[in-house]
């Protein structure tokens, strides 16, 4: 009897987890759409979970899978899988929205399922011309070992020359034009040097002076501070937020400077994927909520964000450019990333054939 | 019955191997969106302008150039270690066979790392090298072809070894006694008896190792600098600018390689078998 006791009670106990997980299944049926958002790496993740990830879920009861890789990898899965995306959301730089929106994988914001939108800095809205809205961004400059350099480059044309004369021995490093910032620290020198759009010849020219000492033309965003910590290059064109990492990781002979005439603005954007889940909709209007890219902020001082109601964390705020600060931006640089986009291929080409690397 | 045993590996081939190398094929003969939005017609402008280019060729010579190297020097290195390993009766055996395929045990990521931190400016090597006073200053050692040749023959030396390894212990020891007794010294031995009995071996080995190489990318991505350009990292660059048409064209060109040469190994040893 005892035995038939115990089984009842464990038919009964099973009968009710049962209940319970149909339930629980019920419920998560009933809750909002789950969708899957492209992120960076590492403290993105991060970043995203800390505000716009649990505002979407108390806002429509469904989840976000975040997909973590580049945005080349996003546009690539979501090109193979045009008719059902394999994403919904997704985000790339200034030069990825309008190669989206040639590609047609990429829909126009719609400003009624997007309010938050509204409130972001037109020039973090307008240039996208409706495809997306910017989301944050840091300064383009030269990163380098106090220890060995004693007087940086105050210009970006200074620090080409003196990369070409072999001042800094080969022990350079440089990002390849395939990578966004690439392009634009290179659009910025030619223009510097007096080229045009159409004519990159002569930053393609300095490049081409420049390139045997130069160990490498990175690809990856990692890959200068893993170069300057380990003493393997001395100076490298990067960015001001990575800079601030590797210097809060104990490395703080590790300097970054901002040369002349400053840094090409280079913003993240968020973009909706065309078919994708109108949940994606929900998950660009968390995005674009101030409080919710405050709390990305503090995982990324010192890089700037767009709401124009922007409370950047006290570890941010000193890190911040006065021009972020007041929401001015004057010390940037413009780029005509629309243009510039369009002509890539081009660029490609001459930068394939003239530095062949 | 036998054909019936092969269908589970001929299907899986056919499913995981011929299909997307056909519509690799098929993607190769047109142009990307972003070069022709309209669409585009069927056309050979890629292969066109992979053998129409100097770069594309320059590269094309450098991946070869590279798997020539890298195959020599491990065939260099690994002939000694596979011919111990096949002779030696050492109770030892297994830990020199471990030690053989240890590099196999890490992931390449985290070797290429480790071959940084050797042969990096300030790395081990250089920093010996220099205390040592046999370098005035660091050597470049990394960021260049060296660094690149080093990590790969690194990780694929395991193969020729393994590779040579098995065929030296199917050739009977007596016949370098015998040699041996007729009076042949070692490199008699070695260049009449066992060289020409290994050379299936050597054929393998080679052909294994080249094909690997010239399909390798990380290792390179990470040691090789701004100008170790192979074909891997160009189909890389053309799929990171979405133009995933060319580097079909160009995956094609590394196939047709990898299969020249399974080619000629398959030619070369059927005349010395007729032979």
């Amino acid at each position: 009897m005892a035995t038939e006791t115990t089984r009842r009670a464990f038919l009964r106990s099973v009968a009710a987890a049962s209940a319970g997980s149909l339930a629980a299944a019920r419920f998560a049926q009933a809750a909002g759409p789950s969708i899957v958002a492209g992120s960076f790496a590492g403290v993105w993740v991060d970043g995203l979970k800390a505000g716009v990830i649990p505002c979407y879920k108390r806002k429509t009861g469904g989840d976000v899978e975040l997909v973590v890789g580049t945005p080349t990898d996003f546009v690539q899965k979501v090109m193979a899988t045009r008719d059902r995306p394999a994403i919904d959301a997704m985000i790339g730089t200034d030069a990825d929205v309008f190669q989206n929106a040639q590609l047609g994988i990429i829909e126009k914001l719609q400003p009624a399922k997007v309010p938050n939108a509204a409130g972001i800095l037109p020039i973090f809205r307008e240039p996208y011309e409706g495809w997306a809205f910017g989301f944050d961004g840091g300064r383009d400059g030269v990163t380098y070992n106090a220890n060995k350099v004693k007087n940086p480059p105050k210009s970006w044309i200074e620090f080409t020359e003196r990369v070409a004369k072999g001042e800094f021995g080969r022990a350079v490093l440089y990002p390849h034009l395939t990578a966004t910032d690439g392009l634009a620290i290179t659009w910025l020198i030619n223009r510097e040097l007096g080229g045009s759009l159409n004519d990159p010849s002569p930053v393609i020219k300095r490049l081409r002076e420049m390139k045997p000492y130069i160990t490498k033309f990175w690809t990856s965003n990692a890959e200068p501070g893993t170069a300057l910590t380990s003493g393997e290059v001395d100076i490298a064109a990067w960015t001001d937020g990575r800079t601030f990492g590797v210097q809060a990781a104990g490395n703080k002979h590790i300097q970054f400077a901002l040369p002349a005439p400053g840094s090409p603005m280079l913003t993240i954007c968020f973009m909706k994927v065309k078919n994708g889940s109108d949940g994606g909709w929900e998950y660009l209007n968390c995005a674009s909520d101030a409080k919710n890219q405050a709390l990305w902020n503090q995982f990324f001082p010192g890089y700037y964000m767009t709401h124009q109601n922007n409370d950047y964390p006290p570890a941010s705020r000193e890190k911040q450019d006065p021009t972020s600060l007041d929401r001015s931006f004057k010390n940037w640089i413009q780029v005509p990333w629309k243009e510039l986009s369009r002509l890539r291929p081009q660029w490609m080409e001459a930068w394939t054939r003239e530095i062949g690397a | 019955m036998p054909a019936l045993l092969l269908t589970p590996l001929l299907v899986f081939l056919l499913t995981f191997f011929v299909l997307p190398f056909g519509v690799m094929l098929v993607e190769s003969l047109y142009l990307s969106p972003l070069q022709s939005p309209a669409g585009s017609a069927m056309t050979f402008a890629n292969y066109a302008k992979a053998f129409g280019d100097a770069f594309y060729l320059r590269v094309l010579l450098q991946t070869v150039a590279l798997g020539v190297a890298v195959t020599a020097l491990a065939l260099v290195l690994g002939y000694p270690v596979a011919y111990f390993l096949a002779r030696t009766r050492s109770r030892r055996r297994h830990v020199l066979l471990f030690l053989v395929i240890s590099p196999l045990v890490v992931s390449i990521v985290i070797r290429s790392y480790g071959w940084m931190v050797l042969l990096g400016r300030a790395g081990t090597v250089n920093t010996l090298l220099v205390a040592l006073g046999l370098a005035e200053r660091p050597l470049p050692l990394m960021y260049n072809w060296f660094g690149v040749i080093v990590a790969l023959t690194h990780v694929l030396l395991p193969f020729m070894i393994l590779t040579l390894a098995s065929v030296i212990e199917g050739i009977p020891e007596s016949l370098e006694d015998t040699a041996a007794v007729l009076g042949a010294g070692w490199w008699s031995r070695f260049r009449h008896v066992i060289l020409p009995l290994s050379m299936e071996g050597v054929g393998a080995g080679v052909t294994l190792v080249f094909m690997l190489t010239i399909g390798s990318f990380v290792s390179i991505l990470l040691l090789g600098g701004s100008d170790t350009l192979v074909l891997p990292l160009l189909i890389y660059q053309q799929i990171s600018l979405l133009n995933n048409n060319f580097a079909a064209a160009l995956g094609m060109l590394l196939l047709v390689l990898s299969l020249a040469l399974l080619y000629a190994q398959a030619r070369v040893f059927r005349v010395r078998g007729a032979a």
